[in-house]
């Protein structure tokens, strides 16, 4: 009986494994007042809620709900504060995982992909990169722009499809603009060819203007699993304006912005992940386990049966073996995790589209939908615009979708 | 007997049952305790790494740099000694990493400082403002002349350190292989002649790949 006893205790073992829709990693940690206390002390009360979530959701979620704070910042126009989160998240982002302990355990078979800490998919990388670099133009700092830029662009490069590796244009036209300003008019050059390559409707401003003007537009793509057991990392399109052109009018001058990016492209068109093939993978062990766990149930509990039936017990013991060792490999499907990570930056925008012009920053309105907020950075060589359709501070929640269920 | 056997089948099925309704219960949050603060060997790498430019590459940089000055007569064994402006004004970014240059320029300066021992004079230029404002002081009769008696003006310079940061990237999206080449370029420019006196070269190669659940 000794083996029907390890069985058993195998079965429990997987069984607290499975059921869960929740596991550990994915819930928050009860953050206490005093921590919080300290967590906010000096932070725009506006952001409050913010910093709680990023307290209880710890590192895993550190990059993205930098990120989030970040953006916010920025749309508030506290660039300081902008600039330090996002460069908190970027700095993880540049971190190279390797050896690293919860994405080891990511590829478990028993663990979700989300177990991993969050550095988001090329698009969202690179995005994070192109607000902090224009922190970084904000503040003046048109070298650290440059090189936020240009590291925006090589986490493009991450994409699979050779066609779409690095064609952020307007990471590249940034970048031309960061250098056009720090007087690298060499540099700039370079990169307002390479922006306009990709993006036939970026041409490289003239040498007179010194502001930039920027409109973002729409809602991020979201990320939804697909699959029979959500195995399948998949991006929809977030809520768009379906405007490209728009129109910027400070001072009466009647200024046309060009689409610069279309982040919904980004995100859809890096090709496959070299993890889609492990939870693949994940998918198809969880589907082998169950059909054979279904065979051995059913086989065992009829042996069972025939022999309490027939007064056998020997052939009672084996299939209730039998059954037991069913049950153990249903309770290893059923625990199988191979949901992909649809964590993600839901503060982007859906399109991005820019103009440069040579009159200072003045304020003007924006046609299409408009622009909720509008932020101006003067600056003493170079202006920047940036402004939105839709405020993020007022439609999105402290939390970001998929991120981690409350402590309770 | 028969008996017997059968009871203890039903009673593992009902624990089963039991177990099986216990482990669909969450079970609460692993809070993770943190690491306690830990001194690193500035000249080796830490935990958290890069690509890029790192602490360590700062400190074997400035190093190889202000070793290599010392090599030059013009500068560690001119007959007087000339004057130097060590910061990051004219040190250029154009990588394709965000950087505090003062990092690089600090380091060199107080190094150079320390090694030349008088056979180079070192000139504040970023304090400029803060010299000017004394000296107005000191010649409006506010404060007294101090020590060191007065000099016509604030000290010229004779070679200024300039130089320029840049990287080339590449991936191999195969294998995940993400590469980085960083060279730094230091130069000794004359701010008289606009010769330059002395440069050098600091490069290195990192590569590195994420895990393949990054990829």
């Amino acid at each position: 009986m000794k083996w029907v006893k390890t069985s058993v205790a195998v079965y429990v073992a997987i069984s607290l494994a499975a059921c869960q829709t929740l596991q550990d990693h994915e819930k928050e940690r009860v953050v206490s007042a005093e921590e919080l206390k300290m967590a906010l002390a000096g932070k725009p009360a506006e952001l409050h809620g913010d910093y709680r979530i990023l307290l209880a959701q710890g590192e895993r979620n550190a990059v993205l709900n930098h990120a989030r704070i970040g953006v916010k910042a920025f749309e508030m126009g506290d660039i300081k504060l902008a600039r330090r989160e996002l460069a908190a998240a970027a700095d993880r982002i540049e971190t190279v995982y390797a050896d690293n302990t919860a994405a080891k355990q990511a590829l478990g078979k028993f663990v979700k992909e989300n177990i991993k800490d969050f550095k988001g998919e090329p698009y969202e990388r690179a995005m994070v990169f192109y607000y902090l670099g224009l922190a970084y133009l904000a503040e003046g700092d048109f070298e650290n722009a440059r090189a936020s830029f240009k590291a925006g662009e090589f986490q493009d490069t991450l994409s699979t499809e050779e066609e779409y590796q690095a064609d952020f244009a307007l990471l590249n036209y940034l970048s031309g603009w960061a250098s056009k300003c720090n007087g690298d008019d060499e540099l700039a050059e370079d990169a307002f060819s390479v922006a306009h390559e990709h993006r036939h409707t970026l041409a490289p401003p003239e040498a007179s203007m010194s502001t930039l003007v920027i409109y973002e537009s729409g809602q991020a793509p979201a990320k939804f699993a697909a699959g029979k057991y959500d195995e399948q990392l998949k991006v929809r399109r977030g809520y768009q304006t379906g405007i490209d052109e728009i129109t910027y009018d400070p001072d009466g001058l009647k200024l046309t912005l060009n689409m610069a990016a279309n982040v919904y492209w980004q995100a859809s068109s890096r090709g496959g992940r070299e993890i889609d093939t492990i939870l693949a993978g994940k998918a198809k062990f969880k589907d082998g386990m169950d059909a054979t766990g279904t065979v051995l149930a059913q086989v065992g509990a009829g042996t069972a049966l025939y022999g309490a039936g027939a007064g056998n017990r020997d052939a009672a013991l084996v299939g209730l073996g039998i059954l037991v060792v069913g049950l153990i490999a249903k309770a290893a499907a059923e625990a199988a995790q191979p949901d992909a990570d649809i964590r993600y930056i839901d503060v982007l925008p859906d399109t991005v589209t820019l103009a440069a012009t040579g009159s200072g920053a003045a304020p003007g309105s924006f046609s299409g939908r408009g622009a909720e907020v509008v932020q101006a950075f003067p600056g003493e060589t170079c202006g920047l615009i940036w402004a939105r359709d839709v405020s993020i501070m007022k439609t999105l929640p402290v939390r970001a979708p998929n991120s981690a269920a409350p402590a309770t | 007997m028969m008996n017997f056997s059968l009871k203890r089948a039903q009673g593992a099925t009902i624990l089963l049952l039991a177990v099986t309704l216990s482990a669909c219960q969450t079970t609460g949050v692993k809070n993770e305790s943190g690491v306690q603060t830990t001194y690193q060997d500035s000249t080796k790498p830490g935990p958290a790494t890069g690509i890029g430019i790192e602490g360590q590459d700062i400190i074997a940089m400035a190093d190889a740099m202000m070793r290599d000055m010392m090599l030059s007569p013009q500068l560690a064994n001119a007959a007087v000694p000339p004057r130097v402006i060590i910061d990051a004004k004219h040190f250029t970014n154009e990588s394709a990493q965000r950087i505090n240059k003062n990092l690089i320029a600090d380091r060199l300066r107080v190094g150079l400082l320390r090694a030349a021992r008088g056979r180079m004079q070192f000139v504040g230029r970023e304090y400029a403002d803060v010299v000017a404002k004394e000296r107005e002081l000191k010649r409006s009769g506010t404060v007294d002349v101090a020590t060191t008696g007065r000099t016509q003006a604030q000290a010229g310079s004779d070679y200024r350190l300039v130089g320029r940061i840049a990287s080339l990237d590449s991936r191999d999206t195969s294998t995940g292989m993400q590469q980085r080449f960083t060279q730094i370029t230091f130069e000794m420019v004359d701010l008289e002649s606009g010769i330059l006196i002395w440069t050098n070269i600091y490069d290195f190669t990192k590569a590195a790949a994420d895990s393949v659940t990054y990829r």
